[in-house]
């Protein structure tokens, strides 16, 4: 949230995973796609799926099940795939991320952004800007460079002991 | 000796007899036989040796020392002297050689020897005498012949070889003596042999002929035994001759007969009871067929009503054959409709889920318009207004084709049930036509039959009677043959078979009381025939029935 | 003039900059050549008379200034010599800083000296000039002469030409500005618009043709070539054509406005009128003046149609075809445009993949007859785009030609330049990388290899060296060899130098190629003295990093009294690689074939069997990576595997796969930083169906494999 000199109003784009729901700010969206074949890329990290074919281009995707330390889940007819541009190492890139659903394009001003609670949340505070309550619910409002960076991220979830289990790397040769 | 079979025995004494023949005659050849060995040594080994040592003994003689002495006598030439000389030592030495080679007694050899050993010492003087000779040298010869020097030597030459001579003669002597032995003992021996071997065929030709007699004797006894018709006494002391093979067949004939004759008795014994037994019942036979035919009648009566009901029976059934094939077809059309309503179903549901599809596609669509649109900023907003309808839009078209999918899953799932149930429905009832079909197949089969029964009914009324007159003629013939049987028991009665034998006379006494009782009551109740006329309700016949 | 405009002309420019280069350093190699005076004559004008139109005054009247010094040489006034020669790469040079906009004080200072040095020269070749020292016209009338000269070369007449297009005429796909255009190349051409029916914006549809024109033209070409440009449009439009007047009427400003006079909009003017108003002015032919430059009126010079440059002097080792065929045969498009169009290409190609599927599913012969017939034309689509965004070697000589004939100078050597298969085509891409690695190559060439004039004439070497540019094709590799006559490189030298660097150490006696790879290595120089040109060992292990960047490589041979020579090798295009198609289970990967040595079918069970991962194939030992294992695919391997032996370094390595499908050439794509870390992949490729294969990087693998084995 570098540039908050438009109004106080900005577009969220809500998404599922898993109960949750998360909200990315429409800046960072390029598109939103239903699943299509995905190229696994061996020897990779755990939470990247693999690559696909975005319009003539190769697409690296991002299986955010897995860097939410959710448990993976069978692709239903509502996964889709937000194609998302950021900032990563001052260079612009293009991800894809798997989501459950994706729901609505939400315009919240400022002032509904609440900041996360310190104690109690999930979540690493660096990855998260804010949460906004909706309609009973609470919206986790997601910090897409943080997130979806290229960097090797270690967990996003606060409590490490149930965190990411590497992959097993080559158990190869006789 | 009474197991052997005749034939052996006198194979037996043709073969001894023969055997006796063959040893006496090769006795008395090897006899012969050596008797003329005897006489050929007789001859080549003393009479000839005899000759031979004549001839050197006056060869030395005559030859020599005649020689010598008309040589000094000038009776002969002084070459003639030496040509006789030579010739006798030709002589001698010829006949030497060949005695010589003759077999020698011991002492012979030895005197033989002895000879040699002159002959040598001779011949050292004749060599000398001849020399003599040679030189015609006749004060030599005198001189020798004056010492003596000849005679000195063929002398005891001389005396040795008559010696000789008589070893010959003593030796023949003593094998004449040694034939005559041979001669006395070969003829006590021939003698001997014969009158032996005389004596044992006669007695072993005593024992056959007696053997023999002794069976044939017992054979006939038996044979005598079985023409008497006595078949108790049974024949033993079976041995294994010819004879005794004839009784053995004899035997098992006798056992046979035996068997057949006690089967030929009781078989007539049985004969004359079924005979009786037959005569009853054919009396019995008569009485029912006269029962029978009046039931027949009631059956009759019964069948007309039976086939009216059947008759109504099988139009009934057409009519539900026709009503249920209606039914099943009418269920048919029934079943294909609600087919066709599960595939437009289907249909449906397919579709539907195109436009689940469409929606969730316009959904995405709608997003990212409105995405876009929020991108744009102030710009986009009326625009991401109409996205977010779009989206809404689409979202309820999604929720309209879920639920559409879902009412038409179970209209399928429906249409399908009622589906099943119809089509397992529709089976049953063919099943329930093909049915109700048979039975009027049936009630026709059953009409037609009853006709037939009842002309069968009225086919067995005549044969009822039939069998009442066959069953009188029965009776006749089972009475004949009950006496064919007393008959048949009595010529067998002749044999005596041992078994049985006590039996024979009440079993005989028993049948003629029952013949009695029998013809009796058939003179009693002979039966008379029924005429049944069914179809005609015979009313008129009712006292007939009414008299048995 | 907008920004726009300007732009096309600057780049139109620079090319005809590069083209009047090459044209001096052909001329001074044939100094009596008409035809390369000619060329560089032609050059100039076109220069001179484009920077004019485009308001690049600077340009036009410094190129005026040149041309008028070739106008004398043209006409042998003045001899072809080397001082000329300088003066006027010189020229060049100052053109070039004028078109590149960053004009300061320095420049026009120097735009002055130049010019005064141009004139000094005309002036010292005896001839008389007009004593008017300003930059600006220098002899007008000289020039203007010149160009009437052009001019009238032909018999140029003027003709009046109607077309007025059908109005569906854009239906068909024709844009009626492109026949102007092909028009106004004719010759000078004055166009009159009539955009009167164009109705109002609510009304308009777009798909329709609303206007029409009228034409003066002034050509050298006959009534039936001006036909020709409508051949096509013929049926449906309108075209009236009428030769107005046998000269080029145009040039008379009275007639023009005469004609504009003429012009009402929306109705054809009467050619009776136009003819006598011609005929008119012609009777009084000397009021000639000069251009004019009017909004509405655009002229264009001649520019290919004299084929005046016939080949019949052909004498030269170069390549004389360097502007043979300088005709419009060719326009610029910018490199964006062709990678959109390459994008373009790649997503036609995936959907006629589709096409092909969806056909062979259908089982219709119609269809199946289209889809072939549109895979066909995609795949000839595909190779023409590849071919379009190949650039050949060309480009890149003339600089250093320049280059050389520069240096060489300074250095005080002879160097003759030549050049072999320029024709043969790179990836554009691959093209701009090489300008730096080339320059240090040639910088090294000309400053170490070639000895000066003394030192060649003792050991019995012809006083000039030489240096020959050679580029062709090895495989699907492209080669650039630049080899001189030079010294050599003195492998004892690097080998005592690196021992006294402590490279290698002082016992060691590593191979001449390993010993020559020394070179490469950062701050590593030979030179004895450090010159301003190179030796400070900076140049070789640039040249390395840059190729490698574009997965070149780069040898060296050399041998010590004869000469150096070093290639570079290159793919063809950084975008796509002649690949192996191989799959491992599922998945497809493509290995760059480039590396591939041999392929073996071996059983699962002798790898299984095999011991420390070596098997014995064709004879040798061969260390294997099993792929399936190697990038943790489970499922069960196919009784027969294939082993594809690639090479790395002087090492064989087998890789083992399920099965090697066929050749594929691969569009390479990047498959993003998220996978920066990942050692197997030098990117992705997206296949006929649409389906993504990562293209494997064999070295890597194998690096890491033994690595991770040691």
């Amino acid at each position: 949230m570098d540039e908050k000199q438009k109004a106080n109003q900005n577009s969220y784009l809500t998404f599922r995973l898993g109960k949750e729901l998360f909200a990315a700010d429409v800046r960072y969206v390029l598109h939103i796609l239903p699943v299509p074949e995905i190229t696994e890329v061996p020897n990779s990290t755990d939470y990247m799926k693999g690559v696909i074919n975005h319009g003539g281009k190769v697409l690296p995707v991002v299986d955010t099940r897995v860097k939410f330390n959710m448990p993976q889940v069978e692709k239903t007819k509502n996964t889709c795939i937000i194609v998302v541009e950021i900032n990563s190492n001052n260079d612009t890139i293009n991800v894809g991320a798997v989501v459950d659903s994706v729901h609505d394009v939400l315009e919240i001003s400022d002032e509904q952004i609440q900041p996360q609670p310190g104690i109690g949340s999930k979540y690493q505070s660096e990855f998260i800007d804010g949460m906004i309550k909706e309609k009973d619910e609470f919206i986790i409002l997601l910090n897409m460079n943080k997130v979806f960076s290229a960097e090797e991220v270690d967990t996003i979830v606060k409590t490490p002991e149930t965190g990411n289990q590497k992959p097993e790397t080559k158990n190869q040769e006789s | 000796m009474k197991n052997i079979k005749i034939s052996h025995s006198l194979y037996i004494a043709g073969g001894f007899i023969i055997i006796f023949v063959l040893f006496l005659s090769s006795h008395t050849y090897t006899r012969a036989k050596n008797v003329r060995h005897l006489v050929k040594t007789l001859y080549f080994d003393r009479i000839e040796p005899l000759e031979q040592l004549y001839r050197v003994s006056n060869s030395y003689t005559a030859g020599i020392v005649d020689c010598t002495k008309k040589l000094l006598l000038n009776e002969i030439a002084w070459n003639e002297g030496r040509n006789i000389i030579t010739t006798s030592i030709e002589e001698i030495d010829n006949n030497w050689n060949i005695y010589s080679k003759t077999s020698l007694t011991e002492e012979e050899e030895v005197l033989m020897n002895e000879v040699e050993d002159l002959k040598t010492k001779a011949n050292l003087i004749i060599e000398k005498l001849l020399i003599l000779i040679e030189n015609k040298d006749r004060e030599g010869l005198m001189n020798m012949r004056l010492t003596g020097e000849i005679s000195s030597c063929i002398v005891p030459l001389k005396e040795k070889l008559d010696e000789l001579i008589n070893m010959q003669i003593i030796v023949s002597r003593e094998m004449y003596n040694n034939i005559e032995n041979n001669y006395i003992r070969t003829n006590f021996s021939f003698f001997l042999i014969v009158i032996l071997g005389i004596l044992f065929c006669v007695a072993f030709f005593l024992i056959i002929i007696y053997s023999i007699r002794q069976k044939i004797k017992y054979a006939t006894e038996a044979i005598f035994n079985l023409s008497e018709g006595d078949y108790t006494t049974g024949i033993e002391g079976i041995s294994r001759n010819e004879i005794g093979i004839l009784l053995g067949y004899l035997e098992t004939m006798t056992v046979k007969q035996k068997e057949v004759i006690q089967t030929v008795k009781s078989v007539s014994e049985g004969v004359a009871a079924a005979g009786t037994e037959l005569s009853s019942a054919s009396q019995e036979l008569s009485l029912s067929a006269s029962e029978q035919a009046s039931s027949l009648e009631e059956v009759s009566s019964s069948m007309e009503e039976m086939a009216s009901s059947i008759e109504q029976n099988a139009g009934n059934a057409k009519q539900t054959e026709e009503i249920a094939n209606m039914a099943a077809d009418n269920i048919e059309e029934c079943n294909s409709k609600v087919s066709e309503t599960a595939e437009s179903m289907n249909t449906i549901a397919d579709k539907i889920s195109i436009i689940g599809d469409i929606a969730f596609q316009t959904n995405i669509l709608a997003l990212n318009a409105a995405v876009e649109a929020a991108r744009a900023g102030e710009h986009g907003k009326g625009f991401g207004v109409v996205a977010a309808e779009v989206g809404k839009l689409a979202e309820r078209s999604k929720i309209a084709a879920a639920e559409i999918d879902e009412l038409s899953g179970t209209g399928v799932k429906n249409a399908e049930d009622s589906k099943k149930l119809l089509s397992e429905l529709v089976p049953e009832i063919r099943k329930t036509a093909s049915l109700v079909q048979e039975i009027t197949a049936a009630s026709q089969d059953q009409n037609s039959g009853s006709d037939q029964i009842n002309t069968t009914i009225q086919q067995l009324n005549e044969i009822t009677q039939q069998n009442a007159a066959s069953s009188e003629e029965m009776a006749t013939s089972a009475e004949e043959l009950s006496s064919q049987a007393d008959q048949l028991l009595e010529a067998v009665s002749f044999f005596n078979v041992g078994k049985n034998s006590g039996t024979k006379q009440p079993y005989k006494a028993l049948m003629s009381k029952k013949k009695k009782a029998k013809k009796e009551n058939w003179q009693k109740e002979k039966p008379k025939g029924v005429n049944i006329k069914l179809n005609k309700k015979g009313d008129t016949l009712d006292d007939q029935y009414e008299r048995f | 003039m907008n920004d726009h405009f300007q732009e096309k002309f600057i780049e139109e420019a620079k090319e005809l900059v590069s083209g009047l280069e090459e044209a001096l350093l052909l001329l001074e190699d044939n100094p009596d050549d008409t035809k390369h005076i000619e060329e560089v004559f032609r050059v100039m004008h076109t220069l001179k008379g484009s920077g004019a139109m485009f308001g690049m005054n600077e340009i036009s009247e410094f190129t005026h200034n040149l041309e008028s010094l070739y106008v004398f040489v043209k006409e042998q006034q003045i001899p072809v010599t080397k001082q000329l020669l300088d003066l006027t790469l010189d020229s060049v040079d100052h053109i070039k800083v004028l078109l590149s906009q960053k004009i300061d004080k320095g420049t026009l200072s120097n735009g002055l000296e130049l010019s005064g040095k141009i004139l000094q020269h005309i002036k010292n070749a005896g001839i008389e000039v007009l004593q008017d020292s300003e930059s600006s016209d220098i002899l007008p009338d000289k020039v203007r002469e010149q160009d009437k000269i052009i001019d009238q070369q032909k018999s140029v007449a003027t003709f009046y030409i109607l077309f007025k297009p059908g109005k569906e005429i854009l239906r068909d796909g024709t844009n009626p500005l492109y026949l102007l255009d092909e028009l106004s190349t004719m010759g000078s051409t004055y166009i009159f618009r009539h955009s009167d029916n164009v109705p109002t914006f609510r009304k308009i549809d777009p798909a329709l043709c609303y206007t029409f024109w009228e034409i003066l033209m002034a050509t050298g070409n006959v009534i039936d070539d001006i036909h020709d440009v409508f051949l096509f449009v013929e049926d449906v439009s309108t075209i009236e054509i009428l030769k107005i007047a046998d000269c080029n009427i145009l040039d008379n400003s009275d007639f023009i406005r005469k004609a504009e006079s003429l012009f009402v909009e929306g109705e054809a003017m009467s050619k009776a009128i136009l003819k006598n108003i011609s005929e008119e002015l012609i009777v009084l032919p000397g009021k000639l003046q000069s251009k004019p430059v009017d909004k509405a009126v655009i002229p264009v010079s001649e520019t290919g149609k004299k084929d005046n440059h016939k080949k019949e002097n052909i004498t030269i080792k170069q390549q004389p075809e360097a502007y043979e065929n300088r005709g419009i045969s060719s326009i610029r498009v910018s490199s964006d445009k062709i990678d959109n169009l390459m994008n373009n290409i790649s997503e036609l190609v995936i959907v006629q993949a589709r096409l092909s599927l969806l056909a062979d599913k259908m089982n219709q012969p119609d269809l199946s007859q289209i889809s072939e017939s549109v895979e066909k034309l995609s795949r000839q689509l595909r190779d023409n785009v590849f071919n379009i965004s190949l650039v050949p070697v060309k480009n890149l000589v003339a600089r250093y030609k320049r280059l050389v004939r520069d240096l060489s100078k300074e250095l005080g050597k002879e160097i003759d330049f030549f050049t072999e298969g320029t024709e043969t085509a790179l990836d554009k891409n691959i093209i701009e990388s090489l300008t730096d690695p080339l320059l240090h190559i040639f910088r090294n060439s000309i400053d170490h290899g070639i000895e000066d004039i003394e030192t060649r004439e003792k050991i019995g070497k012809p006083e000039k060296g030489k240096i020959t540019l050679k580029a062709y094709y090895s495989g699907s590799e492209v080669h650039i060899a630049v080899e001189d006559d030079g010294g050599g490189i003195d492998i004892n030298k690097i080998k005592e130098k690196a021992v006294n660097k402590g490279i290698i150490k002082a016992g060691a006696s590593p191979g001449e190629k390993e010993i020559l790879n020394l070179i490469f290595l950062p701050g590593f120089s030979t030179a004895s003295k450090v010159t301003g040109v190179s030796g400070r060992g900076v140049g070789m292990d640039v040249v390395m990093r840059k190729i490698k960047d574009i997965r070149g490589n780069v040898e060296i041979d050399t041998e010590v009294g004869k000469g150096t020579t070093i290639t570079i090798k290159l793919p063809l295009t950084l975008s796509i690689i002649d690949g192996l198609l191989v799959s491992v289970a599922d998945s497809l990967y493509v290995l760059p074939i480039s590396v591939v040595d041999k392929i073996f079918p071996v059983k699962h069970k002798e790898l299984q069997d095999s011991f420390n991962n070596i098997i014995v194939l064709d004879g040798g030992q061969i260390l294997f990576i099993y792929l399936r294992s190697e990038f943790v695919i489970g499922g069960e391997a196919p009784v027969y595997e294939q082993v594809v032996v690639v090479r790395h370094g002087e090492q064989k390595v087998g890789l083992v796969v399920d099965a090697v499908i066929r050749e594929y050439q691969a569009v390479l794509k990047p498959v993003g930083s998220h996978y920066k870390d990942q050692d197997f992949f030098s990117g992705a490729t997206i296949l006929g169906d649409g389906s993504i294969a990562l293209i494997l990087d064999t070295n890597r693998i194998v690096s890491k494999f033994t690595n991770d084995n040691q």
